[in-house]
């Protein structure tokens, strides 16, 4: 409720801005509706569980900036509706916020989507945002986080400094829904470990800078957890889940060698009740033009570590991801993805592959396909064996 | 605090039974150890020295680029100087001048050799009746009477092209200049200095009264090599025999020496094999990289050894010493190699890659170093019979005083804190009044002969510093133009009378001279010719009177349009020498005509600019290195505190170390902007092994804080201080080094690594004692007081990081023209519609926003933003291009606003789906490819000139491009014909709608693609261009593709 007040708040000063004659403005809407069917073959393995899901969305997005580039409002929400799931049908300000901008420092207000890091199967550096769980479980998908944002960069390289007033807690599916787990988790029944609960504020911090062909990047973040902490599973009492505060120290790494991309991201991440050190690491190369044909295709494989074992919320402690992105560069715009995570130690295979292709101009067609296999049953991950996944998308931009 | 111990006792663990291991099999680890050198040797054949003076400056180092872009018009490349003084003043006589004319005609016979420059060839150019006479200065030497040979004499001392160059003002000493053109290869620098040596000594056994001096950028080159191998014959063995006598002095056993030893000569075999297998040339710079690692090797060993030997003193069983000495010293030996590896290969982030190689070579020796001194040492140690006298009571060099000193220390606790706070502030003071200089005569001391002979030269001929200038004229036979020679003058007179030049060679001096000797020798008109035609005539005639191998290429461009200008200097230190060009310059743009506007260049002054351009890349290196070494600190303690605590005492001896070279020598050098970032590695691992022990003992052995630091002193005391005396007796064997720049990195490095125990010992414990405190919360007004005296510190630290802080030639010269004309529009921005249209006529819009800056000295940065298709609006393309090295990309995705970089592998393939490759949209670089003119033909009613270009890149799509360029209209391309690879036609580009912005750049408003094997068609067509629109170089940058 109080976003929405926010939200509103900004409209009204955007309006404000506007009718001054000395700031010229430069204005974009967009819009996206999509219609999406999701398939899962294999029966839940709790009761009540779907195997189709029928869904729609809209994504309206305004942005505005003056003339001189200095004051910028960015606007954008998400409402998705599902036929079955009413746990997933849900509303968020994606985006909203004003900005400041001088030469070398900015200052943002509101809600924004902001992305650390460097590597593509797991995001370990990436702290600011709640994932939206809903939308995707794997976390790809976020939910805006009001805050204040100060950017500055130097000859040193760029800082970003940040204040958070609000967590936001992370919606899981509902009874119909897939990806869940015995119990049906409601969004309030994760505690807090703080008496402030999501009124808890958090403060981070982040510099990088690229030297050549090398990046660096630092950061830190302290506050509420954005991941739930999962501490075991009691058959009695249930998840022991919680969000703490923790403290949070991140570094990543890029380096290219004309193809070839290494990757590195680890952090150590610290609770009154748990420390762990988690790591990502791995490669990109890329094969351009191949045979002349104009195809790109990329290779990823990377190596993913967590100290938390079985603890890990998204299962990967001691994994190896390979995968590959084809890009035709045609017209259409055809990509397809795909990709492996193998747990090295025990026997859970993840395979996922996307294929997105553009038609009629402004209409997009979207495949996934995701499965998992011999899930083993000392994982989190377990939960979700049955829940392979068949996903069509059809969106439409104006 | 329980998680740090029980991390502690699994690594113990893990250690320990790995130490078992070891020892149980022994001569395996040993075998293994031998196979890992033996692979690494096979590197040896492939190890190679690189002599050229230009290794020092990377690709894309701008005054590089300029330097080699004169090198390239005048078909210039390297020179030898021989200077001759006749003992008793007696120059000017026949048998001096026969002698002179004699080794002349020998150095014609030097190899690579294409021109040779003296006073008897010197081509004399005068009247004859109406014709012009050109002939040798001294021919026939023979019949020469007393007045022609004081005819002769007046002739050079007045010929400005001659004195101060070739000849001096009492006419004493003479030089000979020889041009070669070297293959890229390193042997023709050692065959020409050969050839050259051997014939002057000939020579001088001839005539005995003639003294002969080399110099020359040949010769510098081969100084460069000879320097080196002199260091490494010298320098490397005394190394060797010192270390084992120090090794001995502080083991006391043979056994451990000899391990020691092994160690050490493992470890520079496999860095070097490894650093030939990698591709890495040793230069003068690198190869003292084995001095270093031996010294850093050795500091392992030590710590390792002497545990060990202490445990056997102890009554230790041999076996489980090793094993105890393992564990106890594992993860200080461990975060030392890391830290140490982290300061040298932040010697990347210069701009000199001799000193990244430095540092990437000792970094691999340090990792070979910690792998040989865990697995060979050890195994080797267990081998050997050791043998060491019990000792029943706790002993140790330092033993008895520890206790003491440590209550010294406490006594005098706020006398030492704030003493060390004012040493450090004036440290940091007198480290930023350093100035920056590189000469590089003086980067080798006298006891070599290229500086004694070149300080010959410099003090009775001429200069060796030089500055170059290729002057453009309005067009193509420009020079002749009477307004440019004026101007021309005027600039030689204004450079003449500026108090560092000792002479000037300019080509007024050639025009002058004709036009006298076109006049009957009347020296009235010792001036610029007064019309156009007169001067092109003359320089005509001129040209034709010239033999082979004096003509005027190298000083008049092939086209006529631009012509050299030479200065030559007094020794003078880099800031005045980029004061001095800057001057230049500035003279130019004030007072020349608007095309006359040139950069200079020289070797002189790429040195002088080398060290700027190499402190502003460490600064940054420094501080990341820092900050990465004391985050593995806060790891490795696992605590902030005790991790920024450490990073005092690393930064503190840095700042006394550079603040003392004030008093030194108060100047900088190239070798020493290394330093900070080397030692920063090195002095750290002091403050390691002396914090993991004092935690050790808080830890496991739960002392107080003063009883840990005692603790730490019995432990670490020996050791550190064993371990500074060898690192500075190491380097001090470098100090002698006959290049300063390794010298001069010894010195200070010495300075530092004192002023780092020093500090280690005295303020370390200190600090310790007050952190602990502040824990302890025992006295509120210590704590404020000490909390002052960190943040000051840290203040301190943060301000000291803030502050430091021909067919081919003409094709060429076209392109290089039409790049000209495209260049100085600063920035512009570009609303741009790509129709894509397919076989069937069917089309495919996408709109897109350019915005472009130009780099001054390198590529452009651009950014792409996506309007549409929809679908990928707001997705934005951030591209560097550059001149020489690889493109950086990156693309911004705003679904989930990341910014991910690109790998720039990508030219060939299509951009979006279109005609256009990624390669077709970049900015044309000249350096990128090779150019070949082909003809000049008549295209819409304009004369154009076709020009080959080959890339050099083998990504590119491409196997040629012929492009087509206005002759007419400033140059702008009007087509071009693409080749695929297999050399068939592929793409035919055209450009149409050409309009003209702000008075100066054509740009077209359409640009047309068509694929001529699959018949497809892409449009661009531009909108709306706006230049010098204000964009910054803050507008295009990581951080800007989020808005």
């Amino acid at each position: 409720m109080r976003l929405l007040i926010l939200c509103l708040g900004l409209t009204w000063s955007v309006s404000a801005f506007s009718q001054n004659d000395s700031i010229k403005w430069e204005s974009e809407f967009l819009l996206e509706f999509e219609v999406e069917h999701q398939y899962f073959p294999n029966e839940g393995a709790f009761p009540y569980q779907l195997n189709h899901f029928t869904s729609g969305a809209i994504k309206p997005k305004f942005s505005t900036i003056s003339k001189s580039k200095k004051h910028q409002f960015v606007f954008e929400v998400f409402l998705r509706g599902s036929l079955n799931d009413a746990k997933r049908s849900h509303f968020d300000i994606r985006e909203a916020y004003y900005r400041y901008n001088r030469d070398k420092w900015a200052v943002s207000v509101g809600a924004k989507k902001i992305f650390w890091g460097v590597t593509e199967s797991a995001h370990l550096v990436d702290v600011i945002n709640q994932a939206d769980q809903v939308e995707a479980f794997d976390g790809s998908e976020k939910l805006g986080q009001p805050m204040v944002q100060f950017t500055l960069s130097s000859f040193i390289g760029s800082f970003e400094f940040y204040y958070l007033p609000i967590a936001r807690r992370r919606q899981f599916p509902g009874q119909n829904g897939r990806y869940r787990f015995p119990e049906v988790l409601q969004r309030e029944e994760i505690p807090f470990t703080t008496s402030l609960e999501e009124w808890h504020p958090s403060l981070a911090g982040r510099w990088y800078e690229t030297f050549n062909k090398l990046d660096l990047g630092l950061s830190y973040f302290y506050g509420v957890a954005r991941e739930p902490m999962f501490l075991g599973f009691d058959p009695s009492l249930g998840l022991d889940l919680s969000y703490p505060i923790i403290h949070q120290i991140g570094f990543d790494a890029q380096y290219t060698v004309g193809a070839l991309i290494l990757k590195l991201e680890a952090i150590n991440r610290k609770t009154e009740r748990q420390e762990f050190f988690a790591l990502a690491t791995g490669f990109e190369y890329t094969l351009g033009n191949v045979a002349n044909s104009g195809v790109d295709i990329g290779i990823v494989s990377e190596y993913l570590y967590d100290s938390r074992g079985v603890l890990t919320f998204s299962g990967l402690d001691n994994d190896l991801f390979i995968g590959s992105r084809i890009s035709l560069n045609d017209i259409r715009g055809t990509t397809f993805l795909f990709g492996s995570i193998v747990d090295l130690n025990r026997t859970t295979t993840l395979f996922r592959f996307e294929g997105s292709r553009r038609f009629k101009g402004n209409w997009k067609a979207d495949l996934l396909i995701s499965a998992l296999n011999n899930v083993s049953n000392e994982e989190i991950l377990y939960n979700f064996r049955q829940d392979d996944l068949l996903q069509m998308r059809i969106s439409k931009f104006l | 605090m329980n998680a740090r111990s029980n991390t502690l006792l699994n690594n113990d663990q893990w250690i320990t039974r790995y130490g078992k291991i070891l020892i149980k099999r022994k001569w395996w680890f040993i075998l293994f150890s031998i196979a890992i050198v033996g692979i690494a040797a096979t590197g040896f054949e492939k190890l190679r020295f690189n002599a050229d003076s230009k290794v020092f400056f990377s690709e894309d180092n701008p005054q590089l680029v300029a330097y080699e872009k004169i090198e390239q018009i005048y078909s210039d490349d390297d020179n030898i100087l021989i200077v001759i003084k006749e003992k008793n003043n007696e120059l000017f006589t026949s048998k001096s001048l026969e002698a002179v004319k004699q080794l002349v005609e020998n150095a014609w016979q030097t190899p690579f050799s294409f021109r040779v420059d003296a006073i008897t060839n010197f081509q004399y150019t005068r009247a004859d009746g109406d014709d012009l006479l050109v002939t040798d200065l001294v021919e026939e030497t023979s019949m020469l009477t007393k007045d022609e040979l004081v005819q002769i004499r007046e002739v050079a001392l007045k010929e400005p092209l001659l004195l101060n160059r070739l000849i001096n003002e009492d006419g004493s000493v003479t030089g000979i200049n020889i041009s070669c053109k070297l293959p890229n290869d390193n042997d023709a620098t050692p065959e020409v200095v050969a050839f050259i040596r051997n014939m002057t000594s000939e020579w001088i056994a001839r005539n005995p009264n003639m003294e002969v001096f080399l110099s020359g950028n040949i010769m510098l080159e081969n100084a460069f090599a000879e320097t080196a191998q002199k260091d490494g014959q010298l320098l490397v063995p005394l190394v060797f025999v010192i270390f084992l006598i120090m090794i001995f002095i502080s083991t006391r056993s043979i056994g451990s020496t000899v391990s020691s030893f092994v160690v050490i000569i493992f470890s520079i075999a496999s860095a070097l094999g490894t650093a030939a297998l990698l591709g890495i040339d040793l230069t003068s710079a690198s190869s003292n990289a084995p001095i270093v690692i031996s010294t850093l090797a050795i500091a392992d060993c030590i710590h390792i050894t002497i545990s060990f030997l202490k445990l056997l003193r102890e009554g230790w069983g041999k076996e489980d010493a090793i094993v105890e000495s393992l564990r106890i010293n594992f993860i200080p030996v461990s975060i030392t190699t890391l830290t140490t590896i982290i300061g040298f290969l932040s010697l990347n982030t210069g701009d000199v890659p001799p000193y990244a190689d430095f540092g990437n070579i000792s970094a691999i020796g340090m990792a070979f170093a910690y792998f040989f001194s865990l697995i060979t040492l050890p195994a080797l140690l267990a081998v050997f019979p050791i043998k060491v006298q019990a000792v029943s009571t706790k002993e140790s060099k330092l033993g008895f005083t520890s206790a003491r000193y440590v209550d010294f220390l406490f006594r005098y606790k706020n006398p030492i804190l704030y003493s060390s706070i004012i040493m450090t502030l004036l440290g940091g003071y007198f480290t930023t009044k350093n100035q920056l200089n590189d000469e590089f005569i003086k980067y080798f001391n006298e006891t070599i002969d290229f500086r004694k002979d070149t300080d010959f030269i410099n003090a009775n001929l001429t200069g060796i510093y030089n500055l170059e200038f290729s002057i453009p004229s309005e067009r193509d036979g420009g020079i002749n133009d009477p307004i440019y020679l004026q101007k021309l003058e005027e600039f030689t007179n204004y450079v003449a009378s500026q108090p560092e030049v000792i002479h000037v060679n300019s080509f007024t001096d050639v025009a002058k001279r004709v036009n006298k000797a076109m006049h009957d020798d009347d020296p009235e008109y010792y001036r610029i010719p007064e019309s156009q035609e007169e001067a092109a005539q003359y320089l005509l005639l001129y040209e034709l009177s010239l033999p082979y191998g004096l003509d005027l290429n190298n000083q008049v461009n092939n086209a006529k349009s631009e012509t050299r200008f030479t200065v030559t200097l007094k020794e003078i230190p880099s800031r005045q020498m980029i004061d001095f060009s800057d001057r230049l310059k500035g003279w130019l743009k004030k007072n020349g005509t608007e095309s006359m506007v040139a950069d200079g260049a020289s070797l002189t002054l790429m040195f002088a600019h080398i060290g700027e351009r190499q402190v502003n890349g460490l600064i940054k290196g420094a501080i990341i290195s820092a900050l990465v070494i004391t985050l593995i600190l806060m790891i490795t303690f696992r605590s902030v505190k005790y991790g920024a605590l450490s990073m005092i005492s690393n930064v503190v001896p840095a700042l006394l170390g550079f603040g003392i070279w004030y008093f030194v020598l108060g100047y900088v050098n190239l070798g020493m902007t290394a330093v900070f970032g080397m030692t920063l590695g090195i002095i750290v691992d002091n403050t390691i092994h002396f914090i993991s022990k004092y935690l050790r003992a808080r830890d496991e052995k739960l002392l107080s804080g003063k009883q840990a630091i005692i603790y730490a002193f019995d432990k670490v005391g020996t050791a550190i201080i064993a371990t500074t005396v060898i690192l500075c007796v190491g380097f001090f064997v470098l100090t002698q080094s006959a290049f300063l720049i390794n010298s001069s990195l010894a010195l200070i490095t010495i300075f530092i690594l004192i002023a780092s125990v020093l500090v280690c010992l005295t303020l370390l414990p200190i600090l310790l004692i007050i952190i602990e405190n502040i824990n302890l919360k025992k006295n509120k007004i210590t704590i404020m007081k000490t909390q002052t005296v960190i943040k000051t510190l840290v203040l301190f630290t943060i301000l000291f990081g803030s502050l430091g802080a021909n067919a081919q030639n003409k094709g060429l010269e076209i392109a290089q023209k039409a790049k000209n004309a495209d260049r100085g529009f600063t920035s512009y921005e570009v609303e741009t519609k790509m129709e894509l249209i397919n076989r069937n006529g069917q089309t495919t819009t996408n709109l897109l926003t350019n915005k472009t800056l130009e780099v001054e000295g390198d590529g452009e940065k651009s950014l792409i933003s996506f309007n549409s298709p929809k679908d990928v609006n707001g997705t934005k393309t951030l591209t560097y291009t550059h001149r020489t090295t690889d493109d950086d990309q990156w693309i911004y995705l705003p679904a989930v606003a990341r910014v991910k970089r690109l790998a720039s592998s990508n030219k060939s393939g299509p951009f979006m789906g279109s005609e256009f490759a990624f390669e077709d949209l970049t900015s044309f670089e000249v350096e990128k490819f090779d150019f070949k003119f082909i003809k000049e033909e008549i295209l819409n009613g304009n004369k154009v000139a076709l020009v080959e270009l080959n890339p050099k890149d083998p990504k590119s799509g491409y196997s040629k491009k012929i492009t087509y360029y206005n002759l007419e209209k400033n140059y702008r391309v009007e087509k071009v014909e693409y080749f695929d690879r297999k050399g068939s036609p592929l793409k035919t580009l055209n450009f149409e709608g050409y309009r003209l912005y702000l008075d100066k750049y054509w740009k077209a408003d359409k640009l047309s693609m068509v694929n001529l094997q699959n018949g497809k068609k892409t449009d661009l067509i531009f909108s709306n261009y706006r230049f010098k629109t204000g964009l910054k170089a803050s507008d295009l940058t990581e951080e800007s593709l989020k808005n």
